[in-house]
């Protein structure tokens, strides 16, 4: 079963992306959110923190691997920076998904849930890019 | 297989026997997307709230426990045949309660698969919840 992270600019919105995906996962399937950026006393502005989001990957590890659904802009460069902390055995199992961060969020909780790959969970997340949201009458 | 759709066959562990050349795209004609050999019944959307998002979990969740494969059409809406294993595929459905779905499995589990599906999406709903916090 692999891992999931959401990272967004938004520390409510990657807890709201998590919620969303808690429910369409189960208890087996770890998903950690890393969203904004937290000064000295604690409090959360928008922004990404990419030791948060390493700490996020470790908090998320499985052998299976960890898909890292995210935002838009710094929230990859951050993401980029954070498996760069990582040991590389850990780095090498992890992807950044193109997936768009709701929609993929919610695809990668449920096929991570039926014991899907990384790379298959990648897929189906992806795809999400294409959905079309409106029934065409 | 068709490679310009993979994302419609990529859960398919191994092909349905007898699919191989059957045609279930989901973007084909309403009615002409599914293997004419497979199994089919048609059901009522139940939950006043239509096919949503938690319900199209376990509709995935129960379609993924079978081998065969399971495709389903809205009728009420004339809709695209659709992958009932994708739960992307499964929302463009846009089933509201008292609409008709079409289901259709084909594979060796195929009866049985129809048999659960339908008696859960005909099921009488649990009142909703909200969410817990």
């Amino acid at each position: 079963m692999i891992g999931l992270v959401i990272v967004s600019h938004s520390h409510r919105l990657a807890q709201g992306v998590q919620e969303l995906a808690d429910q369409m996962s189960t208890d087996d399937i770890t998903i950690v959110a890393a969203g904004g950026l937290m000064d000295e006393h604690g409090a959360f502005h928008i922004g990404t923190d990419a030791v948060r989001i390493a700490q996020a990957i470790q908090e998320a590890w499985s052998e299976d691997g960890v898909l890292i659904l995210l935002d838009m802009g710094s929230a990859v460069l951050s993401t980029e920076v954070a498996l760069e902390m990582l040991p590389p055995a850990m780095r090498e199992r992890c992807r950044m998904s193109n997936a768009p961060l709701v929609e993929g969020a919610i695809v990668a909780a449920l096929e991570a849930s039926l014991g899907r790959s990384l790379e298959e969970v990648n897929q189906a997340a992806e795809a999400a890019s294409r959905l079309q949201k409106i029934a065409q009458e | 297989m068709n490679a310009d759709r993979p994302e419609f066959f990529h859960q398919q562990d191994e092909q349905p026997q007898g699919a191989g050349e059957v045609d279930l795209a989901p973007n084909s004609a309403p009615g002409s997307g599914a293997d004419p050999a497979a199994d089919t019944t048609t059901v009522t959307v139940a939950n006043p709230l239509g096919l949503h998002l938690r319900q199209g979990k376990e509709v995935v969740r129960i379609a993924n426990r079978y081998r065969c494969q399971v495709m389903a059409q809205n009728l009420s809406r004339d809709s695209d045949v659709v992958n009932a294993k994708s739960i992307l595929q499964l929302m463009q459905l846009q089933a509201r309660q008292g609409h008709t779905l079409r289901l259709w499995a084909s594979g060796p589990d195929s009866a049985e698969a129809l048999r659960e599906l339908k008696r859960f999406l005909e099921e009488a709903p649990h009142p909703p919840r909200a969410t817990p916090e």
